[in-house]
């Protein structure tokens, strides 16, 4: 979306809740919709983007109580869908909705595993004839596997089958996701043309484990959308799904493209450098050298999530950083994260933390990484102040003798830079032994 | 996923300091300075659904010059505590861990107790909050940047401490339960100033299967 659209779409959104929302006091019942007459008129996309607009300040459960009494049963199951069970799930299963046991069963796909304990818990194990009804007229929900272990228990139990009536059938993946097939340009307002559907499909897509090739193929194609905003959420997206279903060479040519904005870039490296490979950290590294990069903030963060240490030595290799005073204060507060990190370390910890690191030297000179000598002084070093340990003698010790790359080395990278080749697992064991024995000292 | 290590490179006297023990002895050494840790451990506190390392165990076995207790912490944050999936999370922090802690410390429906393998003598155990703060996450802003080093608005409870009464000189099994149910439970045997692995002992998840 254009920045004018976007613009467009705020204003129109913003409009829609003035008329809606009493600007009174604090007191968030203040905040609910006014007019519950003008509210029901409302088409459904509308009602949602008023939901997702509403102030931070809003009492979320005083909303849903609103909708609730409003019988907003659509409503509330798409909010569950995107935002998880907890709120409008038990809404929904209270009022025993038409929707309530297809949105359960959903959610026992969860990546939020409190969603899936409380949907199977407090909703679909107290109508155990009702589940067995629906599941023999839904055979599809089967594909479950704690669904269809829970049934098969229920059967041996003897349970009797209840007519599930109106319950609606089960939500499938493909029309739960069918608005990542995102037009190039949506309508100003709220409403099924707008840009909310694919907005609510991305965050169902975050929120679950059923994942579908279509909808992975869709997003990675949204992260080229003319909308930025998009864009921006199709790459952060990619941080929920597993390394090999990341689109790691898009998104890397998002991160390298001048075209798009910092927030673009940010969002798609902060995707492509989720995963710790070798490969990923030297990139990585590679973008914290060079402090114009738009996203190099990102990758000082994801080196410091990857509990690697060199960002509090990577000021020595950034001539320009002084005269950055923000991206200097990035660096210090990202080193205070790697201190508060070691001083809740254990000294296994911080042994395991060297036998990453020292794979990590091996490979990055292996592939000729410009920072490969700087990497290697800074773990001398580092080993240095801890070398009196016994956990890190042991470490270095035992790497010395028999280090073998681990099977994620070994098999095919889900990213492999086409500047630098991986190293073969023989040079890499060869290396890592040598370092290791040099580190390891007397 | 991240390995559960972490990095080297910050000060070695900070290190130093920690050496000696865990994080609670450091933290036990601070509150009386008679106690005297005669072991300690740390376990980290694994979803069985996932194998995500959602809390940072710490225990120990505290003398105090009269008696042994046992104190446990439950921690959100900790070196080897996994973040929330997605872009949201912040390693090092769970933020679910901490609303979960929080809820339940409102709703008091967490509790305690030792059970001695020998005699079968029970020994409370009081659960209170350790610590309470913001918890690190990302958001991104009106403007659609990407905020790397935000916090939760809400002060939430990160860490629960678990403090036993004096303990017998016996193996006892300790069980943190929520709602009458056991989620951890580990070992402590005062005489030799052993502690047992603390783990997730399933609960609510304990029938539910496995999941896809």
């Amino acid at each position: 979306m254009s920045p004018r659209r976007a613009a467009a779409v705020a204003l129109a959104a913003g409009a829609l809740l003035v008329t809606l929302l009493p600007a009174r006091g604090e007191d968030p019942t203040d905040r609910l919709p006014a007019d519950p007459a003008a509210w029901r008129r409302l088409d459904l996309e509308t009602k949602w983007s008023a939901w997702r607009a509403r102030p931070e300040s809003t009492d979320r459960a005083t909303w849903l109580a609103f909708l609730d009494a409003q019988e907003e049963d659509e409503l509330l199951e798409w909010i569950c869908v995107a935002e998880g069970w907890g709120g409008a799930g038990p809404i929904l299963f209270r009022r025993r909705a038409a929707q309530w046991m297809r949105a359960a069963i959903w959610t026992l796909a969860a990546r939020d595993s409190h969603s899936f304990e409380q949907a199977a818990t407090t909703a679909l194990e107290t109508e155990p004839g009702l589940l067995l009804g629906y599941a023999a007229r839904n055979p599809s929900v089967l594909d479950d596997a704690w669904l269809a272990s829970t049934v098969e228990r229920l059967k041996a139990a003897g349970t009797e089958p209840e007519n599930p009536g109106a319950l609606l059938p089960p939500l499938v993946p493909d029309e739960v996701y069918a608005a990542l097939d995102a037009p190039e340009s949506f309508d100003a307002a709220p409403g099924p043309a707008g840009i909310h559907p694919v907005e609510r499909a991305i965050a169902a897509f975050e929120r679950s484990n059923r994942r579908t090739a279509r909808a992975l193929r869709l997003l990675e194609r949204l992260t080229g959308h003319p909308d930025v905003t998009l864009r921006t959420r199709a790459c952060l997206a990619f941080t929920h799904v597993s390394p090999a279903e990341v689109p790691h060479a898009t998104l890397l040519y998002r991160v390298a493209d001048p075209a798009q904005p910092p927030a673009v870039r940010e969002a798609a490296l902060l995707a492509f450098g989720a995963s710790d490979h070798p490969a990923i950290v030297a990139k990585l590294l590679e973008i914290a050298g060079d402090l114009e990069h738009p996203a190099w903030p990102v990758a000082v963060v994801r080196l410091v999530d990857h509990r690697d240490g060199f960002p509090s030595a990577l000021a020595a290799h950034l001539p320009g950083l002084a005269a950055n005073p923000a991206r200097q204060q990035h660096l210090a507060a990202q080193a205070g994260r790697l201190r508060d990190a070691l001083a809740r370390s254990r000294p296994d910890d911080v042994a395991g933390a060297f036998a990453v690191a020292l794979e990590r030297a091996a490979w990055l000179s292996l592939t000729g990484h410009p920072l490969a000598a700087a990497y290697d002084r800074w773990l001398a070093e580092s080993v240095d102040r801890f070398r009196s340990e016994s956990a890190t003698r042991a470490t270095f010790a035992r790497l010395a003798a028999s280090y073998e790359p681990g099977a994620r080395l070994l098999g095919a990278p889900s990213w492999r830079d086409p500047r630098r080749p991986p190293p073969t697992p023989d040079d890499l064991r060869s290396r890592v032994r040598s370092l290791a024995a040099a580190l390891h000292g007397p | 996923m991240a390995e559960r290590t972490t990095a080297a490179t910050a000060s070695s006297v900070a290190f130093g300091a920690i050496l000696g023990g865990s994080i609670l002895a450091a933290a036990l050494a601070e509150t009386s300075g008679r106690a005297i840790v005669l072991g300690d451990r740390r376990d980290a506190f694994v979803e069985r659904e996932d194998g995500r390392r959602v809390a940072e165990i710490d225990a120990a076995l505290v003398h105090d010059g009269r008696a042994t207790r046992l104190v446990l912490r439950v921690s959100a944050l900790g070196t080897g505590v996994d973040a929330l999936p997605g872009w949201e999370g912040v390693p090092g922090a769970n933020l679910r861990t901490a609303e979960e802690m929080t809820r339940l410390l409102e709703e008091g429906s967490l509790s305690a107790r030792l059970v001695g393998e020998e005699t079968g003598i029970r020994v409370r155990a009081a659960v209170r909050v350790a610590r309470r703060g913001a918890v690190p996450m990302r958001r991104l802003d009106a403007a659609g940047r990407l905020r790397l080093d935000e916090r939760t608005r809400e002060r939430l409870v990160t860490s629960i401490e678990v403090a036993s009464d004096p303990l017998p000189p016996e193996r006892m099994r300790v069980e943190v339960l929520v709602a009458g149910v056991a989620r951890l439970t580990g070992e402590v045997d005062p005489r030799r100033a052993a502690l047992g692995p603390f783990r997730e002992t399933g609960g609510l998840h304990r029938d539910l299967g496995r999941r896809p």
